[in-house]
């Protein structure tokens, strides 16, 4: 099987960016997403969050504010490495996928599971999937398709 | 008949085989059930025809607790009481809400769902909905409107609307033109007079705001009153016991419980495309005796199993469009994920989104501290105010609170939603907001210790006093109260036909 991205050949990627690839703790979701678009040392695009802004129809800026709010929430660094821990089960089902039409489809069956098992997480009283959450964090990322 | 009080002499003595104190819906209804059986019938109402602001003054009363309605205004003393500005919500207590459940102290009633059906049919009649029959999927089908396509773990149901009937003026010729059935307007009980032991109550102790005194003698008294009311009248009549009448074990007035209401205060983004026609009140196929078509309003709960394996109080959610204005509407969003967020997140890009909020209705566990007492303010009659004490056992938030994420869950698992549940991350933090829905101060059980009414609805400790209405509720469900106590009316009005017939016998 050809495997969506690796994930450690990701993260060995954006620790090669150092501290550029930063969010804010407060919920600036422009702010931080400028800090990754504007420097000159913006880090490489990052295929999860390709797959997670593809899930949303390529509007992330829903996803992004749900995102950053839920980093807080946690009380985590907004690193890629903390956001791509954080969000790990979703990442894994991208990075399983072999098509990114598939990796779609398998996150949406994962959102209705996690409601199915209680795997519902609460972001500022809103009751979301576990797995939306976690696409929402991967938003966060840097990648081409952040900006549309 | 009708007979103002104002016009009888003072100090006269009124002989019936049975006495009723109040002509409220559960008052009227027991009163011309009685009718034709051999036996007369003496109402007592406070107010007259129409409501008036004399009497109406003594209605008032103190909150001490949770602040809920006015006292003076939520209640009617008049003939009808407060059916006067009911609104006409109609749902039976379901039958897991009879049942004892481990986690809700104090509950189980000592009668169950089924013993309730034959009264449950008449009292559709008598608050003028169609049949008694509950099945969302039946009355979905048969008006076109579906039900959101959601899992076995949540219950649909829905709510019958009465015109509502106003008992005042529905009822009022039938009981005028019934020669064994007397009511005396004007006339307001303020003493429960009981014999030596104690056992029984000998009079009720009459008074007029115009200062006439008068005595009932019965074989059968009935309390019907309303939830509050009966209480006072209970705890005020001290003139041969401290502890007042019935009150041995000092339940009275204690496990007041109410509906807490959130209005409107959960959010729910959807696709704007949803059916909700079914959740919007509507005519529906069901008719009245006359042929008249019966609103329904279809709401959501949980699943009886989902309740009790997961401990939960029940629930019903209705849906209502945002209210503009509407001066209990809570927020029903976040300001850091707001309303607009949620929609395109569920979205996903593809298609319009849409907004409501769900109008949730919930059960309250019996408390022991919350409570009706006497006040040491009188009224124009010398009767002690009431202060009502409205408490919540906090374990009910957090039951609440569970239950709102469980059927967010539910919604999302449907693909349907995304709802917004206020709150931290244990607690419901809602608006108490009541329904005005008095229950439980005078509560139905086989212990006396907890207790005042057995399942006879006859008090434990004064054997031919009964009581009826929303005070006897053992627990109280999330369904408006009117239709229940109208069948627990005409289930009281069966065995007090069958005591007072028994007594004539043997006298």
């Amino acid at each position: 099987m050809t495997g969506y991205p690796r994930r450690e050949f990701l993260l060995r990627a954006l620790a090669a960016c150092g501290t550029s690839f930063f969010v804010r703790t407060t919920v600036d979701v422009d702010a931080a997403a400028g800090s990754w678009q504007t420097g000159a040392d913006r880090g490489p695009d990052a295929p999860e969050a390709e797959a997670a802004a593809e899930y949303f129809g390529g509007r992330t800026e829903a996803a992004r504010t749900v995102g950053a709010t839920y980093l807080r929430q946690l009380g985590l660094e907004p690193t890629p490495a903390s956001i791509l821990q954080a969000a790990r089960r979703a990442a894994k089902t991208i990075e399983r996928a072999s098509s990114q039409e598939r990796a779609i489809a398998a996150l949406g069956r994962d959102s209705q599971r996690d409601f199915r098992g209680k795997r519902s997480v609460q972001v500022e009283g809103w009751i979301f999937s576990r797995t939306e959450v976690e696409l929402c964090m991967l938003t966060l990322l840097p990648s081409r398709s952040s900006d549309r | 008949m009708l007979t103002d009080a104002r016009t009888l002499a003072e100090g006269a003595t009124i002989e019936a085989d049975v006495c009723i104190a109040g002509a409220g819906a559960a008052g009227i209804t027991i009163a011309l059930d009685l009718r034709g059986a051999g036996l007369s019938v003496v109402v007592l109402e406070s107010g007259g025809p129409e409501r008036d602001d004399q009497t109406q003054v003594l209605s008032e009363g103190r909150m001490i607790g949770i602040a809920t309605w006015n006292l003076r205004a939520m209640r009617i003393r008049a003939m009808g009481g407060t059916t006067g500005h009911w609104a006409g919500w109609c749902r039976p207590l379901m039958p897991q809400d009879f049942e004892a459940r481990d986690y809700v102290n104090l509950s189980g009633w000592p009668i169950k769902y089924s013993d309730m059906l034959p009264f449950y049919r008449r009292a559709c009649e008598t608050v003028e909905i169609g049949a008694f029959d509950w099945n969302a999927a039946a009355r979905s089908a048969a008006t076109g409107r579906p039900l959101l396509p959601v899992s076995a773990h949540v219950d649909q149901r829905y709510y019958q609307f009465s015109p509502p009937t106003r008992f005042g003026q529905r009822y009022a010729a039938a009981l005028e033109q019934a020669e064994d059935v007397r009511v005396l307007t004007f006339a307001n009980l303020t003493d429960i007079r009981l014999d030596q032991q104690r056992a029984r109550v000998e009079s009720f102790a009459v008074r007029t705001l115009e200062g006439t005194t008068l005595h009932v003698q019965a074989a059968c008294f009935v309390l019907a009153l309303g939830g509050i009311e009966n209480v006072r009248v209970l705890l005020a009549s001290r003139s041969q016991q401290r502890e007042g009448v019935a009150n041995g074990h000092d339940v009275v007035g204690r496990y007041f419980m109410e509906h807490p209401h959130y209005y409107g205060s959960i959010g729910v983004v959807h696709p704007a495309s949803l059916d909700l026609s079914f959740y919007t009140r509507a005519e529906s196929d069901l008719r009245r005796s006359d042929g008249r078509p019966v609103e329904t309003l279809g709401a959501l709960g949980l699943a009886a199993k989902v309740l009790r394996s997961e401990k939960l109080l029940n629930f019903s959610a209705t849906l209502a469009g945002p209210r503009a204005g509407r001066p209990s509407m809570a927020k029903t969003e976040s300001d850091i994920v707001p309303a607009s967020i949620a929609q395109q997140l569920l979205m996903r890009g593809g298609g319009e989104a849409g907004t409501t909020q769900l109008s949730v209705r919930c059960e309250q566990a019996p408390f022991r501290d919350s409570r009706i007492i006497l006040g040491e303010d009188l009224d124009a009659l010398g009767m002690p105010r009431v202060a009502l004490d409205w408490r919540i056992d906090p374990e009910d938030d957090v039951r609440m609170r569970r239950a709102m994420v469980i059927l967010a869950n539910e919604l999302g698992a449907a693909g349907l939603a995304r709802t917004w549940v206020p709150g931290d991350s244990s607690r419901l933090v809602w608006r108490q907001d009541p329904g005005g829905h008095h229950m439980g101060a005078t509560r139905m059980g086989k212990n006396p210790a907890v207790s005042v009414v057995n399942a006879d609805s006859r008090t434990h400790d004064v054997h031919n006093l009964y009581i009826t209405g929303g005070s006897v509720f053992t627990t109280g469900g999330d369904s408006n109260p009117t239709l229940t106590i109208v069948a627990l009316a005409h289930r009281l009005a069966d065995t007090v036909k069958r005591a007072a017939s028994s007594s004539k016998k043997n006298s």
